[in-house]
């Protein structure tokens, strides 16, 4: 018995060395920026998770800041610049940009069901649909991009961290994050999409606001298309997409949503995003959404005049603040 | 609890100390300590299927006396025929009912009748096909004069509900445990190392073979008209892989775990996709299922005595019951009268026993004959398998069709390379392994320990690179 203890110790203890210099060498540099309470958008070694980082800031700022209107969604949400859709607001509302990497129909329903749970009012909402992302996932996601908030999904803090510490330990990143810990210097990703280290950021609202980016393209647009068309997929034309994407899980979590919004007398908006693969919505899937929100959704999905034009995104995945400019005038034409 | 959880990787280190520590010459100890966890462990899943466990252990406990103390042969038989109807009515209730009451309303309604039959809303208890085939075996043997009742209610609950086999089998006999659990157990070093080496093989069968295939193969199941030919073929080698993964992964983590407390399990499985013929592979695949129908179904049909005739009946027989064992549903059905057909020609030849030995014994590879019969059986089994994976029947039969489509020589949308060097690497491990009871049980053995070491190391690096949130065991299910 002794032997095998002794064994089984040696085993570990070895094991155990190794594995809490990596823990120490994490927890000090806290590579993903989720154990000290710094409020970064960008990070020397990949990207952020922005559901930590939204969760975090309004979680800092609600009570000073008493916010009341939120928008919903993916990074796509990058498009609906907050001061453009204040326009649209009364003069009391608030604006949050409540937005996470990959946000699903998971990610949405239980923000909303955290917002409720604080108390915090719903009076404007703008929620940003995307037929790529939005209902694949009707539950939490073990990726240390995309994993919520655990205030939000109330799964386990250990979970959460784990995703992290494991993202840590995959060798691509390690040696990369070791490299420029000794160097200082970051390998140049060319194909990046939205270079997260060029833009600004408005830490009370939590929004990203790629201005040097817009700057460049507007100086010299012919230069920045011929330079990114890598980044453009040569596309088919209109194309529907034919399957259903929204199961009894996900539609649980719509009419939750729906009786929010009901509940907080919520004046909101669902737009389901003009991308540029040009595929629309099912069929079935925009029933059924018409079904639970009647004239609240607005489908810009398939081939239109927002998607004909290259100019109107960064790369093949996120669109410019102009087409959500005017998305928002098209959806807010009664208010004008 | 999952065995690929923190929860278990807690729990089992406390139970093992307690074991060995608080009173290691006290069977009664021993056996009361195993007997309070492996209840803890199952109330985890669901506290209120433990009452159904608890009345099933009695149940068997007091017929198996009862049948004992039976005056006349008339008497034992109508306790036997209680114990088994009770047992198998539960059985019917949770896993059959609702499929049964379904099918009939479908049955009625073709020829236009409608009715509406209530189904019930409860879910599955977990074990519930293992342990009642555990209890089932018990009574049986007694009945056969083959065992005597155990007296000891401890030991006999400990027999039906030891942790290690209580949700997933191996379905074991009393006649191979309940001696164990009587005697004395004194640490094996040997046994408790060679316990860590198997539990460590299997977390890694689960969770970086199993659990990255159920990626592909989830997804290519769910969506399957969406994909070509070669794509499905290939969603249909993962599940492939993924079910042996999973369920042997699962079985050597039980096995394992049960040798750290000194206590041998029936081998579950013996490297089956390396089998050269049908009726091989079933000598490999879940074991302990495939002797409990032989021992309790196939020979008292009759077996293989009587006519060509009596064994092609009785091997159909124990084949569908095999299928409807693991669900109800028509694909599981479909699955085992497959397999039936698949070993038909060995029966009908007098063949089925001609690969009693262990394939290239002694050799670094197989002839060209073994080769092609392993790849005939491996293809044969991939078939079955679409159908046990599949929805429904239509789901399977589309599935099947595009395959054999032109489509089938398109480059497939998923190329996950390193899942294939892993899968290759997995399956090179397997070849150098198979001659051992299990692949990784030998292997370093002659090496120095510091390499030895650095190879278990790769190995649990890997497991931890690859888990993610636990994957539930597809054979819970059952």
């Amino acid at each position: 018995m002794r032997k095998f203890i002794r064994r089984v110790f040696h085993f570990f203890l070895v094991a155990g060395i190794a594995m809490s210099l990596l823990l120490i060498s994490y927890i000090c540099f806290d590579p993903f920026v989720v154990l000290k309470k710094i409020y970064y958008h960008s990070i020397p070694i990949g990207n952020p998770n922005r559901d930590y980082l939204s969760t975090e800031l309004f979680l800092k700022n609600y009570k000073t800041y008493r916010f009341n209107s939120f928008i919903f969604g993916s990074s796509r949400t990058l498009a609906y610049r907050i001061d453009s859709w204040e326009k649209y607001l009364s003069k009391e509302a608030k604006p949050f940009k409540f937005d996470a990497y990959g946000e699903t129909i998971y990610g949405i329903y239980t923000k909303m069901k955290f917002l409720d749970k604080l108390n915090v009012k719903m009076d404007n909402a703008l929620l940003i649909f995307c037929r790529n992302i939005t209902f694949q996932r009707p539950h939490n996601s073990d990726n240390h991009l995309t994993i919520k908030h655990p205030a939000t999904s109330g799964e386990s803090e250990w979970m959460f961290h784990w995703a992290f510490f494991k993202a840590y330990l995959n060798p691509n990143y390690f040696f990369e994050f070791l490299w420029h810990k000794i160097t200082g210097k970051q390998k140049v990703i060319d194909a990046e999409m939205l270079h997260l280290n060029k833009m600004t950021f408005d830490s009370v609202r939590n929004e990203m606001d790629l201005k040097a980016k817009e700057n460049s393209i507007n100086l010299g647009m012919n230069v920045y298309y011929m330079e990114k068309k890598n980044l453009f997929y040569k596309r088919k034309g209109e194309l529907l997409d034919p399957k259903s994407k929204i199961r009894k899980t996900q539609l649980f979590m719509l009419k939750e949503i729906k009786r929010l919004l009901e509940k907080h007398n919520t004046n909101y908006r669902i737009v389901i995003s003009p991308l540029y693969e040009q595929m629309k919505f099912s069929v079935e899937d925009r029933r059924i959404l018409k079904q639970l929100f009647g004239d609240h959704i607005h489908d810009f999905s398939g081939k239109n005049y927002f998607t004909d034009d290259v100019t109107h995104y960064y790369e093949a995945s996120h669109y410019r603040p102009m087409v959500g400019d005017s998305i928002l005038s098209i959806i807010y034409a009664d208010k004008k | 609890m999952l065995f690929n959880s923190i929860e278990f990787a807690i729990f089992l280190p406390i139970i093992f100390a307690l074991y060995w520590f608080v009173d290691p010459k006290s069977v009664r100890v021993q056996n009361i300590l195993l007997l309070v966890a492996s209840y803890y462990f199952y109330a985890c899943w669901d506290w209120r299927f433990l009452f159904l466990l608890v009345f099933s252990t009695l149940l068997d406990y007091y017929t198996g006396i009862k049948m004992h103390e039976a005056s006349t042969a008339k008497l034992k038989k109508i306790w036997l025929w209680i114990s088994i109807g009770i047992n198998l009515g539960f059985l019917g209730v949770f896993k059959y009912y609702n499929f049964f009451a379904t099918s009939f309303e479908s049955a009625l309604s073709e020829i236009g009748l409608h009715v509406n039959l209530w189904t019930i809303q409860v879910i599955l208890p977990v074990g519930i096909s293992f342990y009642t085939f555990h209890g089932l075996s018990y009574v049986i043997d007694i009945y056969k004069n083959k065992i005597k009742p155990e007296r000891n209610f401890i030991d006999y609950t400990l027999f039906v509900s030891f942790f290690p086999l209580l949700v997933a089998g191996p379905i074991e006999r009393a006649t191979h445990l309940l001696p164990q659990i009587q005697r004395e157990r004194t640490f094996d070093y040997t046994k408790a190392i060679d316990g860590l080496r198997q539990i460590l093989w299997g977390l890694f069968k689960k969770i970086v073979i199993a659990d990255q295939c159920a990626i592909y193969a989830n997804q290519i199941f769910a969506n399957s008209a969406d994909y070509s030919g070669s794509a499905l073929l290939l969603g249909a080698l993962f599940f492939t892989f993924q079910i042996y993964g999973d369920f042997s992964g699962y079985s050597d983590i039980a096995i394992g775990t049960a040798k750290l407390f000194g206590i041998d399990l029936l081998r579950n499985f013996a490297f089956p996709y390396f089998s050269r013929d049908i009726a091989e592979f079933w000598r490999r695949w879940h074991i302990s299922l495939s002797s409990w129908f032989r021992d309790y179904l196939y020979i008292p049909l009759g077996g293989s005595k009587g006519g060509t005739w009596t064994k092609v009946r009785n091997t159909f027989i124990i084949f569908i019951v095999s299928g409807f064992w693991h669900g109800a549903n028509w694909t599981f059905l479909v699955w085992g009268f497959l397999n039936a057909l698949y070993i038909m020609p060995s029966i009908v030849l007098k063949s089925n026993r001609n690969h009693l030995d262990i394939i290239a014994q002694g050799k670094y590879l197989p002839s060209f004959r073994e080769f092609g019969g392993m790849l005939i059986t491996f293809l044969l089994t991939v078939l079955a398998w679409i159908f046990f994976r599949s929805e429904d029947l239509t789901q399977a039969i589309q599935y099947i069709s595009t395959i054999a489509s032109p489509s089938l020589f398109t480059i497939p949308t998923f190329r996950p390379f390193v899942l294939f060097l892993f899968l290759l690497f997995f399956f090179g491990i397997e070849w150098i392994g198979r001659e051992q009871q299990f692949a990784l049980a030998k292997i370093g053995e002659r090496w120095p320990s510091w390499l030895r070491w650095i190879m278990y190391y790769a190995f649990i690096i890997a497991i931890f690179a690859f888990v993610g949130k636990e994957q539930q065991f597809i054979y819970f299910q059952f």
